[in-house]
């Protein structure tokens, strides 16, 4: 044969063998069906902190989501909204010129139907007439056929049963039963999960009694802290027997210390605090009434989750849900609520159990603690796990949505390799070596790179600021000489004698934006409609919250309706809006000046002594510079503050880190009284449920309970509508005021119940009372809000973004629609290419 | 015999010290206040419930303000269980509260990391010593000339230099902008191979220099008094060269304070050096005990206390046992 046939025919044959193995590709993850032949690459990544628990049942913090994310699939998944609904180009790969900016789909995932079967489900669940009309409580969620373990075991419907059984078993406790039977309010699970507790003790207001005589006088025993209201702990009666934590109020048994100095007995403290114990007064808390626990065999075919057939189960609800659109298809909260419930692996979790430790009462597990009790049924798998080192994660051939369109031509990412690093100039120089493909905009690089291309400034709904602790009964008692903390006016001169701007420049470079409402741009009160409403559905473009934060940093409204503060007079709402930084030293000092004749004029009010520094003690997890800085940083605006006045240079903050991860326990109790960068992030669709943070005094999560929101009274005039209350000029407390807006208040016994949950009140009326408790919230400045989280990160030259605009619900598309430059092999002949260093790279800007 | 009866009486002594200090440790961990960590999302009371499950506590009451009190078991019951646990079940217990580790047997994390730090540490020694002492050997016979000034400049130089500056400037020259090593250790347990090898090598540099410059300085300086020494005069006088009596006589004299600080540091190095191993992110025991105390993890502490007590206080044994070796006329436990 001729030599350039032999050759000809070489290299057919190379082609067609080549053709033939790409076609072969197929489910490997890779190039599974439908999936064009795109670049694949490895991304590397770092974590200063190896995940340890991957569980989703026990999981303990965001540094175990690493892992989770990847080995989990949801329910229902959001994706990009594309022009025409065009999501590929001819040639199948992404058509990312037709992304529609801010705009998403929710779409079916692991789940192929969802029903609201409210009105159908079995009379047990005890769902009313009107909720059976309403609809929203019981839905029916029925699977993919094709669901499978990363070892190609099927997953079926009966699974996602047992494994909310295992999630919620009294004998293990698990960390994450809370997000069912608080969050998603799964029917009976509370019950099921806590059967093994015995009572608490309770407020005898919050069992609706208005007085402890009348809870005595209905038949209660009235319970007495004796170790908090006396110090009792460690007495001894006569016998020797120790002295409980609570004494009934008529216990005539007495207790006596060591040195045979003090004796207490229930009886004896009844009589002596009685009045200061009694509903409403200040030491109330001392006082509770023995709630037992009535649930002590609740049975798991009582919890709201059952199988009905091979591939569909249904979940019961306390709560209703708007999953669906009024057209039959999903919501963004189908995604949001019900993206996923928890899955175990039947037969290794069973292996994975352990019984308690000697001493111990719990059972515990540790189902994906290690390679060899992990189990995926996410796009990834993991692959090696050497713990305190590194882990690495390859693609599933297993999981469904290799078969979808849905996910065609995306998960690019052949592996994850995520290395623990934790020096800072280490991961640093390993990004600009090409060795990792990400890192952070930090301090000591922003200078550089901040305008780099390859840098992507992100925001989220942390918002953060600055907790001042009032609680005049502890601070009067402490040693710091720091009643002033209580005076409304000097938390007021705080607040407004601090520039943002300066804050965020000084001590958050590059990693925050300053803020001035409890919940920052990042919150949208309405997604679904976003595109079509001129504030685009944002709680902060709106007027109410607009209105409600001028009138909180002192604008006033004439009856005209235009805005004056200070030298700003006259203005037009959005003007005043635009000009306000709720920076207003004038104001400030005015304020300050108001407190310190406060404080001096009623010294004892407030346990002042003249002769005494005043002392702010500053609550930090560490002890560190940067913590210093910022100790520096609010010295000198109090110094500020107060020169001129008689605290001039009496006012001395101190670092107190000594509680290291305890410090929000310390500054409740009131041992700090400055958290500085305390806030919260919450749920990006719901601003409503966030504000309970502030002005619940029953939420975990607030740092000022002692602000008895109880008895703090506000009145609203209701917009018209067509719902409870419209037109109406209320007033009730601003706890109630929360409850309703959440549709608590019936549950949580409220003096008004009036229901304004989602789907139960227009949103002008929820954003009225929402705007109004972040007026007073930010109005009595426990609680002086400071920043908004935005931070920047670097995406390395081997991936790049599907859209450098962030999108709520997608991100910047993450690992799922990364796009690959270079596959392993290209990028490391660019790298060579650039001698190693790639600084000067990513110092471009364009 | 008086050998092995002093042997047998530091065994006795290292015993009797050891559960002493293990008791100490285990009672003042204990004494330490609990931290409760919540989420933001969390019920406190499943927080409270596992720290019950784990045995630390007992008695959770919720108080009516919804903060929550409880009672904590007695430090000797919880001694009790603990060490009832070791010796009948020889189970050290499972990281509860070390971040990474939650859930993993203490033992089992300790030992998987054990190997990258000994292989460092072994490394750096090998390298070390004898440059360390070849230089110091060096600096002494040519005490007050030229190579003895320069060898003193690199050991000032070297001494000078915090350990974090060293291995900062290593991985910047010879890692980033040479490109000779790698970044950092590769990952895996395949730590025989060259690749690996080649990886631990700016680690092995970083942590190998401060000790040269050490080795150099002590040997420079036991050996420069040993030799001028009059037992050396008489060495020489009886018709050794300087070579024969620099190698028989004062080599030997002045190890007997070297070779008990090269034993020191070497066990020294089981402990691992936090820096070096976070700054070339080497998956060894570096940091373990700090960060145990730090997460008040109860059994992380506990094992890696008792380990190196244990190491201590053997090493205290061997180093007295050696200096018999060395010189004869140090007899440990004779009267």
């Amino acid at each position: 044969m001729h030599k350039k046939m032999k050759s000809g025919v070489a290299l057919a044959v190379c082609c067609a063998t080549m053709c033939s193995i790409v076609g072969c590709k197929n489910n490997d993850g890779s190039d599974s069906s439908g999936q064009t032949s795109l670049k694949q690459a490895e991304y590397n990544t770092t974590t200063a902190s190896m995940p340890s628990n991957w569980n989703e049942l026990t999981y303990m913090d965001n540094n175990d989501t690493q892992i989770m994310q990847y080995i989990n699939s949801p329910f229902f998944d959001y994706d990009y909204k594309f022009q025409e609904d065009r999501k590929f180009d001819a040639d199948g790969s992404i058509n990312t010129a037709g992304i529609v900016r801010g705009a998403y789909t929710t779409n079916y995932s692991a789940a192929t139907a969802l029903e609201d079967v409210t009105s159908t489900v079995d009379g047990k669940w005890g769902y009313t007439q009107q909720q059976k009309e309403e609809g929203g409580y019981a839905w029916k969620i029925t699977l993919r056929q094709d669901l499978k373990w990363d070892d190609g075991t099927p997953i079926k419907a009966e699974d996602f049963e047992y494994s909310m059984q295992q999630q919620l078993d009294p004998a293990f406790m698990n960390f994450r039963g809370n997000t069912y039977y608080d969050n998603l309010r799964l029917k009976n699970a509370r019950g099921y999960f806590f059967q093994n507790q015995a009572g608490t003790y309770e407020k005898a207001a919050s069992l609706g009694y208005t007085s402890n005589q009348q809870a005595i006088a209905a038949g209660q025993t009235l319970y007495i802290d004796a170790w908090g209201l006396a110090g009792a702990q460690g007495y001894l009666d006569g016998n020797g027997k120790a002295c409980p934590q609570w004494l009934a109020y008529n216990d005539t048994v007495m207790y006596t210390d060591d040195g045979k100095t003090n004796s207490v007995s229930g009886k004896t403290l009844w009589e002596k605090y009685g009045e200061y114990i009694e509903v409403g007064a200040e030491y109330e808390h001392y006082a509770g009434v023995y709630v037992e626990n009535a649930l002590r065999e609740v049975k798991w075919e009582d919890v709201g989750i059952y199988t009905v057939d091979e591939y569909s189960f249904v979940v019961c609800l306390d709560k209703a849900y708007a999953l669906l659109q009024e057209d039959g298809g999903l919501s963004y909260q189908a995604a949001y609520y019900m993206q996923s419930l928890p899955l175990v692996k039947k037969s290794l979790y069973e292996r994975c159990k352990k019984e308690p430790a000697a001493g111990a009462t719990l059972k515990t597990t540790n189902y994906n603690t290690s390679l060899e009790t992990t189990a995926s049924w996410g796009p990834y798998k993991l692959a090696e796990f050497t713990s305190g080192s590194h882990y690495k994660l390859v693609k599933n051939p297993h999981w469904y949505g290799w078969n979808m369109e849905l996910y065609k031509n995306q998960y690019n990412v052949s592996a994850i390799n995520c290395t623990k690093m934790t020096e800072a100039s280490t991961k640093w120089m390993a990004f600009l070596s090409g060795k990792l493909d990400e890192a952070a905009l930090d301090a000591e690089n922003i200078a550089d790179y901040k305008d780099s291309k390859y840098v992507f400034y992100a925001p989220g709904t942390g918002t953060y600021g600055m907790q001042l602790f009032s609680n005049l009964s502890v601070l009067k008692n402490s040693k710091n000489n720091n009643g002033i903390l209580a005076i409304d006016a000097f938390r007021q001169a705080i607040s407004l004698g601090l520039n943002r701007n300066d804050v965020v420049e000084t001590i958050w470079p590059g990693a925050a934006i300053p803020c001035l409402g409890v919940v920052n741009g990042e919150y949208f009160y309405d997604i679904e409609n976003s595109a079509d409403l001129q504030d685009r559905g944002i709680y902060r473009n709106t007027n109410e919250a607009k209105e409600g934060l001028l009138r909180a940093y002192g604008f006033t409204q004439d009856a005209s309706g235009l805005w004056s503060s200070g030298d700003m007079k006259n203005l037009e709402m959005e003007d005043a809006y635009e000009a306000l930084t709720g920076y207003n030293p004038t104001l400030a000092k005015q304020k300050m000046t108001e407190a310190v004749a406060e404080l001096t004029a009623n010294a004892s009010k407030y346990g002042y002594n003249p002769a005494k520094n005043i002392t702010l003690v500053y609550g930090a997890a560490v002890d560190n510079a940067k913590q210093h800085q910022r100790v520096a940083y609010l010295q000198g605006v109090l110094d500020n503050l107060t020169a001129g006045t008689a605290l001039a240079g009496k006012i001395k903050i101190v670092l107190d880190a000594s509680a290291g991860s305890g410090w929000a326990d310390a500054f409740r109790n009131g041992d700090t009284q400055i958290g500085f960068g305390y806030g919260f992030s919450g749920n990006a669709f719901n601003p409503f449920d966030i504000i309970g943070g502030f002005v619940d005094s029953e939420a975990n999560l607030n740092y000022h309970t002692y602000w008895d929101t109880d008895s703090v009274m506000m009145t609203l005039t209701m917009p018209e509508g067509n719902y409870a209350g419209a037109g109406e000029r209320i007033t009730m407390s601003l706890q109630n005021w929360y409850y309703c807006l959440n549709g608590l208040a019936a549950d949580k016994k409220a003096p008004k119940t009036y229901n304004w949950d989602s789907g139960y009140a227009p949103a002008n009326a929820r954003l009225t009372v929402l705007a109004a408790l972040e007026e007073r919230v930010i109005s009595k400045s426990h609680s002086i809000m400071l920043i908004g989280e935005y931070s920047g990160a670097f995406l390395g030259g081997k991936f790049q973004y599907i859209s450098s605009d962030y999108n709520t619900f997608m991100g910047f598309g993450g690992v799922r629609y990364l796009q690959v430059n270079y596959t392993d092999s290209e990028w490391a002949a660019y790298v060579a290419a650039h001698n190693n260093d790639l600084s000067a790279e990513y110092k471009k800007t364009a | 015999m008086y050998m092995f009866k002093y042997v047998m009486k530091r065994i006795g002594l290292l015993i009797l010290t050891f559960g002493i200090i293990f008791v100490m440790s285990f009672v003042l961990i204990k004494l330490l206040p609990i931290h409760v960590n919540i989420g933001a999302d969390q019920d406190p009371l499943i927080a409270y419930k596992r720290l019950e499950g784990y045995g630390w506590i007992r008695n959770i009451q919720k108080q009516p303000n919804g903060s929550y009190t409880f009672e904590r078991v007695p430090i000797l019951a919880q001694l009790w269980i603990y060490l009832k646990r070791i010796f009948l079940h020889g189970n050290f217990g499972y990281a509860t509260t070390y971040g990474e580790y939650i859930n993993q047997p203490v033992w089992g994390v300790f030992v998987e990391k054990l190997p990258p730090t000994i292989l460092i540490n072994l490394y750096a020694t090998l390298f070390g010593v004898p440059i360390g002492l070849g230089l110091g050997i060096l600096a002494a016979l040519k005490k007050n000339r030229w190579q003895d000034q320069v060898i003193n400049i690199f050991i000032i130089l070297l001494i000078s230099l915090p350990l974090i500056v060293l291995g900062l400037l290593i991985q910047y020259f010879l890692c980033f902008k040479l490109n000779w090593f790698p970044l950092i250790m590769n990952r895996g347990t395949d730590y025989f191979t060259w690749q690996t090898f080649r990886s631990m090598i700016p680690a092995v540099l970083a942590l190998s220099l401060g000790s040269i410059a050490r080795y150099a300085r002590y040997t420079r300086a036991e050996l420069s008094e040993v030799l001028t020494s009059e037992f050396m005069l008489l060495a020489r006088t009886k018709g050794l060269t300087k070579r024969q009596a620099t190698l028989r006589h004062a080599m030997r004299n002045s190890m007997v304070v070297i070779v008990p600080s090269i034993l020191s540091e070497f066990i020294a190095v089981l402990s691992g050096s936090l820096i070096i191993e976070s700054m070339f992110s080497i998956p060894g025991v570096g940091g373990l005990y700090l960060n145990s105390i730090t997460f008040q993890d109860y059994d992380f502490f506990m094992l890696l206390s008792a380990f190196y007590t244990l190491v201590g206080l053997t090493a205290g044994i061997v180093i007295d046992v050696s200096y018999g070796f060395i010189d004869p006329r140090i007899r440990m436990g004779a009267k």
